[in-house]
């Protein structure tokens, strides 16, 4: 229990780095918001009143301050775009977002745990090597170009799904096989790792001794024990998940987060990008605790 | 094993091919991959255009090698500027300890808490485009990871014999970390940074691919699958041409990521 007010406290001050390391970064964009929101045929007045209305005529240690007032009471200010507060903006596309996360994390786990399984049991066939090289292939292929190829491979050549653009469920198919592919295969891997590992373990050695079935060894004893770390794993992952949620978002054209920062990064739009990096930043941080948790509620020695 | 040197050669045969193809490979063709000709749009393969032409008439094979160049200077390069700062941040702060090397290892916690892909991508916008920007967005998301790794090798190190005996002969730090620390930490940081590399050859190009690359026209591959997507039904080869090019490139650092590691665990088992 005790280390895990620890991880929150650690995680805290990562998340107040965050800030301040996206709030500097926005302000060394490039281009003037304002000259962009003022129009073409802004005067000079007219970009002092923008300036001032956007509060950027303030020093820049002030600007940070305001800011995380704000931020503490849940306000991230408008967007300059649409002129709405950005958490309602953020409020509409987090569902698309977090359904594709939880589809794909749904997609990595069904691949990785048989897979994980039966590299582990017969580390030497045929399979596990098969197994071992795709899962290497898939890690080596970007997600944005799996995502294309699937398009290709199902909408235009087969046509059986369409190619995204949509929030309903056949629609999130292909955009969350190919999120889905990476961590599956990075899982399937470390699963195998945490299971070769334990499979060594005496007490396993014991259930065999005892003629308990093959099966029954490596499901009922070891699985368990060497969930633990692909728990944590998976935890890490989501970081890797919204990063790869941006890319995919954009090749299947979904309104979810990731499309919403990259047409915000480029209409500097810097209210909204800030918004959502510490949203997402957040969302990854309560996965780790969330895998943190789940963790220490497995294993007995963390009580 | 038989399987770990497979890798570790298979990988490295890729990696040649993806040098000659940035070094040698421009000068062979003579086309010019900035060439516009719009009356030769989207033509097929032909013994003038080997990969046919994209849909502004340029030739892909040329566009595809010259890709290659930019990606081999924004992610070789960029992982290098980042191995070393970290790397000598890691070292020197490892072997110093203290309130310094907490302070460090809190930091490059925070850097690699963040999203790896959402780090670039944040410093990415803040620099804006360009080939030498794209570098340090790279650079910057991978050297938190170098510190970490040459942290923990600097302070395993700084407890071995021959360590301490340099330090009782009164050998100099510096001369310590030159002669002993760096050379014993070789491996495990090259299996690192060919691990880094292939990262940083997809999150560059997805950069580019969001618009965050080199300023068009230039020849990226993730440039290259951006524009050719919007012809995926008509012209799929204007896409796949680039991603075999990234694939092939970005499994040869892995390969050889995984068969360098394979093979510094089993010399330090024997």
């Amino acid at each position: 229990m005790k280390s895990l007010l620890k991880r929150t406290g650690d995680f805290g001050i990562t998340l107040m780095g965050v800030v301040c390391l996206t709030f500097l970064f926005m302000h060394w964009l490039p281009g003037d918001p304002a000259e962009l929101y003022a129009g073409e045929e802004a005067t000079v007045e007219d970009l002092a009143a923008v300036r001032q209305r956007l509060g950027l005529d303030r020093p820049l240690p002030i600007q940070f301050v305001q800011y995380v007032s704000q931020l503490v009471a849940g306000d991230l200010g408008d967007s300059l775009r649409s002129g709405k507060p950005v958490t309602m903006e953020i409020a509409t596309r987090f569902p698309l977002t977090l359904k594709l996360a939880a589809l794909s994390t749904g997609i990595a786990l069904v691949v990785a745990i048989p897979g994980g399984l039966l590299a582990a049991a017969r580390p030497e066939s045929r399979g596990a090597k098969l197994l071992e090289w795709s899962g290497l292939i898939i890690l080596a292929t970007p997600v944005y170009w799996l995502g294309l190829l699937l398009i290709l491979a199902f909408s235009v050549s087969l046509r059986i799904l369409p190619p995204g653009g949509s929030d309903s469920l056949t629609h999130l198919i292909l955009p969350s096989a190919a999120l889905g592919a990476h961590t599956g295969a990075a899982t399937a891997r470390m699963l195998k790792a945490s299971l070769v590992d334990v499979l060594g373990r005496a007490y396993v050695t014991t259930a065999y001794a005892k003629g308990a079935p093959t099966w029954r060894s490596v499901v009922v004893h070891a699985l368990p024990n060497a969930a633990i770390p692909v728990i944590t794993f998976l935890g890490m992952e989501t970081g890797k998940l919204m990063g790869g949620a941006i890319l995919t978002e954009t090749v299947f054209t979904l309104n979810g987060l990731g499309r919403y920062l990259v047409t915000s990064i480029a209409f500097r739009d810097f209210p909204a990008v800030l918004g959502v990096v510490i949203v997402m930043a957040l969302g990854v941080t309560a996965a780790n605790l969330a895998a943190d948790a789940l963790c220490a509620l497995l294993d007995p020695k963390q009580r | 094993m038989q399987s770990r040197g497979v890798s570790f050669s298979v990988g490295l045969i890729l990696i040649l091919i993806f040098a000659l193809a940035a070094t040698v490979g421009p000068h062979v063709t003579t086309a010019d991959p900035y060439a516009i000709a719009p009356h030769k749009a989207f033509h097929p393969p032909s013994t003038q255009h080997p990969l046919g032409t994209d849909e502004l008439g340029r030739d892909l094979l040329e566009r595809t090698l010259h890709g290659a160049r930019l990606a081999f200077i924004i992610s070789v390069v960029g992982v290098g500027l980042g191995a070393t700062v970290g790397i000598g941040m890691g070292i020197w702060v490892g072997f110093s300890g203290g309130q310094v090397e907490r302070l460090a290892m809190r930091l490059a916690d925070i850097l690699l808490a963040f999203p790896g892909f959402l780090l670039a991508l944040v410093a990415a916008a803040a620099l804006g485009p360009g080939v030498g920007n794209l570098m340090i967005a790279v650079g910057f998301f991978s050297f938190p990871s170098f510190v970490r790794v040459s942290r923990s090798l600097a302070k395993s190190l700084r407890r071995e014999d021959y360590v301490a005996a340099a330090h009782t002969f009164g050998a100099r730090t510096r001369h310590i970390i030159w002669r002993h620390i760096l050379p014993n930490t070789a491996g495990p940081l090259l299996a690192l940074a060919a691990l880094r590399i292939a990262a940083a050859l997809t999150t560059a190009s997805g950069l580019s691919f969001i618009g965050l690359g080199p300023p068009l026209p230039a020849a990226d591959w993730g440039s290259m699958l951006d524009m050719g997507r919007a012809y995926l039904w008509e012209h799929p080869r204007l896409v796949i041409v680039p991603g075999v090019a990234l694939f092939v490139t970005s499994m040869g650092f892995y390969l050889l990521g995984e068969g360098i590691h394979d093979r510094t665990r089993s010399t330090a088992q024997e």
